[in-house]
């Protein structure tokens, strides 16, 4: 028994080590990316500008459809549903009250991020470990060439512009979505809808938008980014790679989200 | 692999340098009792190992070999055990950014080519001079332009790698390690894919572009050995020198 006991204790130990190795890992990357972005050469720019362009183009644009339909989905469904409890116990006049506090604040930055680690994410981690596989992420390090400035910086720059203006966008979607269906079902008017919506909106929501917009989408492109490049070599590390991206991403942004709530809330 | 292949030692004088004895020159690369980390197969041991600058040396050797020992030339592998020196420095020993900064003087090709695949050959050869902070957009224009004409392969230019036949894949794999005028060339098997006259071809323009020419070959290519200033062996034996002899080409 004692001898079972110890290597359980052993085991959790190592388990434990490889945990905390690999967070150190991360922050030696991020240490890293940093310095490289510090570091970015002038000379650089056109190239850099068309990698942000096309990640903007790929993260944002074309994901504007799959949003538009999420955003008009949850927007109905909230909202509807909201309206229907507050006219049932009474509440109307909290209502634009917590559909800021629960859209806007929380759903709007929360879901874009969500969408965006299962579309560009994983497309990140997965272009990044097949960079490695064929041999070009080695080839730009043999030619004095920095990897984290070719691919990771100027992801990461688009990703933290999409996920913002997608977030926006998700919560422009949502209210309008839901304003049209309350209007619809005959609950509230437009007017009382938008006058509840004015009164309860504060420049802090759309700072709020902003800021876990762009701390989400840093935080996508850089961890998907990481996974990517020391993936491994072998095709068959590739989906693996992938995999740890999105997970690692999805604790991130909901991590960041309650820490966010923690300091707004308590 | 072939290694009892008869191989020439000729005592010849070099035509510009005027040298005979390789081993009497500033090594450009030199090995001291070194041994890559794993996985290294067939690693002979502690090796000894010196390239002389301003010539062409070819090394002969195993296709489990040719991979840590040009990764360690190149410093993107720290040997484990023993020092390599390239250029007078340990590459191996320097930080991250300070290894990025060396790697600036070599021009490398390795295997896999490792050609950027979603952009063009061109844009391929500007990443070098214009992440390297050595040439504006326009100049690194002019740079890419000039080497893609003596290669021969402008008029592909403007596609992706993977609509190029492999030897001008090849051939870019190569333009791209000579655009910035290396001080040292490291080649891993550079004329795979290409006709001896070609191979011949590139082989010129690389001793034209470059001061020291250093290719690890795994395939018998006599022309190949034959144009070498040094010829080495290398095996899970050791390294050898089977001969040093004048340039012909």
């Amino acid at each position: 028994m004692p001898m079972a006991a110890a290597a359980t204790i052993e085991a959790i130990g190592r388990g434990f080590r490889t945990r905390a190795g690999r967070q150190v890992e991360r922050l030696r990357f991020i240490g890293a990316m940093i310095r490289s972005a510090m570091h970015y050469p002038v000379t650089t720019r056109p190239l850099a500008l068309r990698v942000i362009l096309n990640q903007i183009r790929f993260t944002a644009v074309q994901a504007l459809p799959l949003l538009t339909t999420i955003a008009f989905v949850i927007g109905v469904t909230v909202i509807v549903q909201a309206h229907a409890q507050a006219a049932r116990f009474g509440f109307s006049e909290a209502l634009g009250k917590i559909l800021t506090t629960v859209v806007v604040r929380e759903l709007g930055p929360l879901l874009t991020a969500i969408i965006v680690i299962g579309r560009s994410g994983s497309a990140i981690a997965a272009e990044l470990a097949t960079d490695g596989v064929l041999g070009e992420t080695e080839a730009m390090e043999s030619m004095g060439v920095d990897p984290h400035q070719y691919l990771v910086v100027p992801r990461v720059v688009g990703a933290a512009i999409s996920v913002t203006l997608l977030a926006v966008f998700f919560d422009a979607v949502t209210l309008t979505s839901g304003a049209l269906f309350t209007w619809m079902l005959g609950q509230v008017s437009i007017v009382e809808y938008v006058a509840s919506l004015r009164l309860a909106l504060v420049p802090l929501d759309l700072w709020l938008t902003l800021a876990k917009g762009s701390i989400f989408g840093i935080g996508i492109a850089t961890l998907c980014s990481y996974e990517g490049l020391l993936g491994g070599r072998l095709p068959t590390d590739i989906p693996q790679c992938v995999t740890r991206g999105v997970v690692s991403s999805m604790l991130f942004v909901f991590m960041v989200s309650s820490i966010f709530s923690l300091i707004l809330y308590t | 692999m072939g290694f009892a292949a008869v191989l020439t030692t000729r005592d010849a004088v070099h035509p510009e340098s005027g040298i005979s004895n390789p081993e009497s020159r500033e090594a450009a690369v030199r090995l001291l009792g070194a041994v890559p980390p794993p996985p290294a197969f067939d690693w002979p041991g502690p090796l000894d190992l010196s390239i002389p600058s301003g010539l062409t040396t070819v090394i002969w050797t195993l296709p489990s070999l040719a991979m840590p020992l040009i990764r360690l030339c190149v410093g993107l592998r720290s040997p484990v055990h023993g020092r390599v020196w390239v250029l007078g420095q340990e590459a191996g020993l320097m930080s991250r950014f300070e290894g990025m900064t060396f790697r600036r003087r070599l021009g490398v090709a390795m295997q896999p080519g490792g050609l950027i695949s979603n952009v063009t050959v061109r844009t391929n050869l500007m990443v070098p001079l214009l992440y390297g902070g050595l040439a504006d957009m326009e100049q690194s224009l002019v740079l890419v332009e000039e080497v893609l004409g003596a290669i021969g392969i402008a008029r592909w230019a403007d596609r992706r790698p993977a609509d190029v036949p492999p030897e001008v894949r090849q051939a870019a794999i190569l333009a791209r390690a000579l655009v910035r005028r290396p001080e040292l060339v490291l080649l891993e098997a550079p004329f795979r894919a290409l006709r001896t006259k070609r191979g011949e071809e590139l082989l010129k323009l690389c001793r034209e572009r470059a001061g020291t020419v250093m290719i690890v070959e795994t395939e018998n290519e006599p022309w190949l050995f034959e144009r070498a200033d040094t010829l080495v062996t290398l095996d899970e034996r050791g390294a050898r020198l089977e001969g040093h002899e004048v340039g012909t080409s």
